[in-house]
């Protein structure tokens, strides 16, 4: 049988949003009661990102740990329940009204009612308009904890964000960092001076930021965030406005946001600051610091996450298309000579290509590579083809490429290719490469990395 | 609340030619308007019955900016969101 439910009057609902807005201002002071709570909200803030400080802090007042939240009707159309009897999270629902202009007659009719005409002299400001106004409704969201969708749903429910936690491609994730610094005019260079134990440094006058080459990829991924986030917030004309403190408050929490998003281990972020910084504050003062925090976080996650999904994206698609292809035309004792060979070939031409200062044409060979030697493998378990007529190969076409190349290929001299351990040393000191054209930088680049 | 203590979010309680009562925090308040404004605001409230405006206390303005950006009406997973479907489904 099924239930009636009274409807809820506008009184109540207005007694619902009282009651869920109540005490957020206590809220925001007690993000600053200690080390652990702010960590606690850093974290649930960078998750929910894409939603505002008031609906973040809604949802982990009423569902601590809440991971990916959804309407009901979002999580039907994606295949899954919300499980019954589960209590929906309130949030506040923003809503814009269609914007209105004068009419002829001095009625004000919505803008979408307006003829071409109309429309016509709207554009060009020959009416007066009034623009959309905010308003908000209550309305209920679930966590995927309370549907019967799983953790490993989440890459296909939210195909564009990266909800699977630990990222452990580090040349992704700086790639990511690549494209923050460019989207804000930021550059990276080498150290003007000895930075010592001090993992980086940023240049507020040149809107530069550089990194210790001692540093690991995981050190260096981190230190960015931090000093990014100088270089965004702390300019040489805002800089004034902060203390010492405040700014490296800031940049901590900022990349304790972020890193914390992406599953990097963020136990080395120190929060020190924050007993240094609270004493004294008003709200207002705390608010402020936690919406720039706020901001600079949600642009470095974005961006960072553009980056993986496309990267991700990418890998799909390729191991897609070796499927595919593996499937139109296996491997068989018919073309393995052929199959090798063109292997063979593809992984030498890739490594000729590949660049210490192009990840992509890293990437490539490694690709080739794995592809070539999946092949060998299994022409050699199969009997197609010994270890020996395999070498034999290899030798063969390596002879080839000798005689063609002697250096040059294509009237282009060649870079030298990197062994596996000068990769990983050229993976840490990428940071490096936009500005090391000149000798006297490589030199310092090599007396800092001794 | 929205971090910062002059704003709250009022629900409309009737809209007159000239004026509105609003109320929030328990409180009744009545705020000025332009008859034009009456007028579209009145319109606002026939048609959402279900609605609340930020309004500043100190000045007693209402539909003010929030100084935070809300950027939820863009997100898919929102779409649909309201009170009827949690009431028939799940309570």
């Amino acid at each position: 049988m099924s239930k009636t439910y009274a409807k809820k009057s506008v009184e109540d609902k207005r007694k619902e949003v009282e009651e869920l807005t109540k005490g957020m201002e206590q809220k925001v002071e007690q993000h600053f009661h200690s080390v652990e709570d702010l960590k606690d909200y850093l974290s649930f803030m960078g998750k929910f990102y894409q939603y505002s400080m008031s609906n973040t802090a809604l949802i982990q007042k009423q569902f601590r740990g809440a991971q990916a939240v959804g309407s009901f009707k979002f999580w039907k159309d994606k295949g899954f329940s919300v499980n019954k009897g589960e209590k929906g999270i309130k949030i506040l629902v923003p809503n814009k009204t269609v914007p209105k202009f004068k009419d002829e007659k001095g009625k004000w009719k919505s803008i979408n009612k307006a003829t071409p005409q109309e429309k016509k002299l709207i554009q060009e400001g020959k009416k007066e308009v009034i623009q959309g106004r905010l308003y908000f409704s209550v309305g209920h969201t679930f966590d995927i904890s309370q549907t019967n969708a799983k953790a490993s749903d989440l890459p296909k429910i939210f195909p564009n964000r990266w909800l699977e936690g630990n990222v452990e491609d580090y040349k992704a994730l700086y790639k990511g960092m690549e494209a923050i610094a460019e989207k804000n005019g930021i550059s990276i260079i080498a150290p003007k001076e000895e930075l010592g134990s001090a993992k980086g440094a940023c240049y507020p006058l040149t809107k530069e930021v550089a990194l210790n080459p001692r540093n690991s990829e995981r050190q260096n991924v981190k230190t960015l965030l931090h000093e990014m986030t100088h270089a965004k917030l702390h300019t040489t004309e805002s800089r004034a406005n902060y203390t010492d403190a405040e700014r490296e408050f800031q940049a901590e929490m900022t990349a304790y946001t972020v890193s914390s998003y992406f599953g990097i281990d963020t136990s080395e972020y120190s929060m020190d600051y924050l007993s240094h910084w609270t004493k004294g504050k008003s709200f207002e003062d705390k608010t402020k610091l936690l919406k720039e925090v706020h901001e600079t976080s949600v642009g470095f996650i974005e961006t960072i996450e553009e980056t993986l999904v496309k990267e991700r994206e990418k890998n799909q698609s390729l191991e897609k298309n070796d499927e595919k292809q593996q499937q139109a035309d296996p491997l068989s004792s018919e073309n393995v000579q052929e199959k090798m060979k063109e292997g063979y070939e593809d992984y030498k031409q890739k490594q000729q290509q590949e660049s210490s200062q192009n990840v992509d044409s890293i990437l490539d060979r490694v690709t080739a590579e794995e592809k070539y030697y999946s092949t060998k493998t299994q022409a050699i378990k199969n009997g197609w083809m010994t270890k020996e007529e395999a070498v034999k190969l290899e030798h063969q076409i390596d002879s080839n490429i000798t005689k063609n190349e002697k250096g040059v290929i294509n009237g282009q001299v060649q870079e030298k290719s990197l062994t596996f351990q000068e990769r990983v040393e050229v993976g840490n000191h990428m940071q490096f490469q936009k500005r090391t054209g000149t000798i006297k930088k490589k030199k310092e680049e090599q007396e800092l990395e001794r | 609340m929205f971090f910062n203590k002059d704003l709250v979010l009022a629900s409309i309680k009737a809209v007159g030619e000239d004026h509105a009562i609003v109320q929030y925090q328990d409180k009744e308040v009545e705020v000025n308007l332009s008859p034009e404004e009456a007028k579209e605001f009145h319109q606002y409230v026939v048609h959402q019955e279900n609605m609340l405006v930020p309004m500043n206390i100190k000045t007693q303005k209402l539909f003010v900016d929030l100084e935070e950006p809300w950027y939820e009406q863009e997100l898919e997973e929102l779409k649909g969101i309201s009170y009827q479907e949690e009431e028939d489904d799940n309570e």
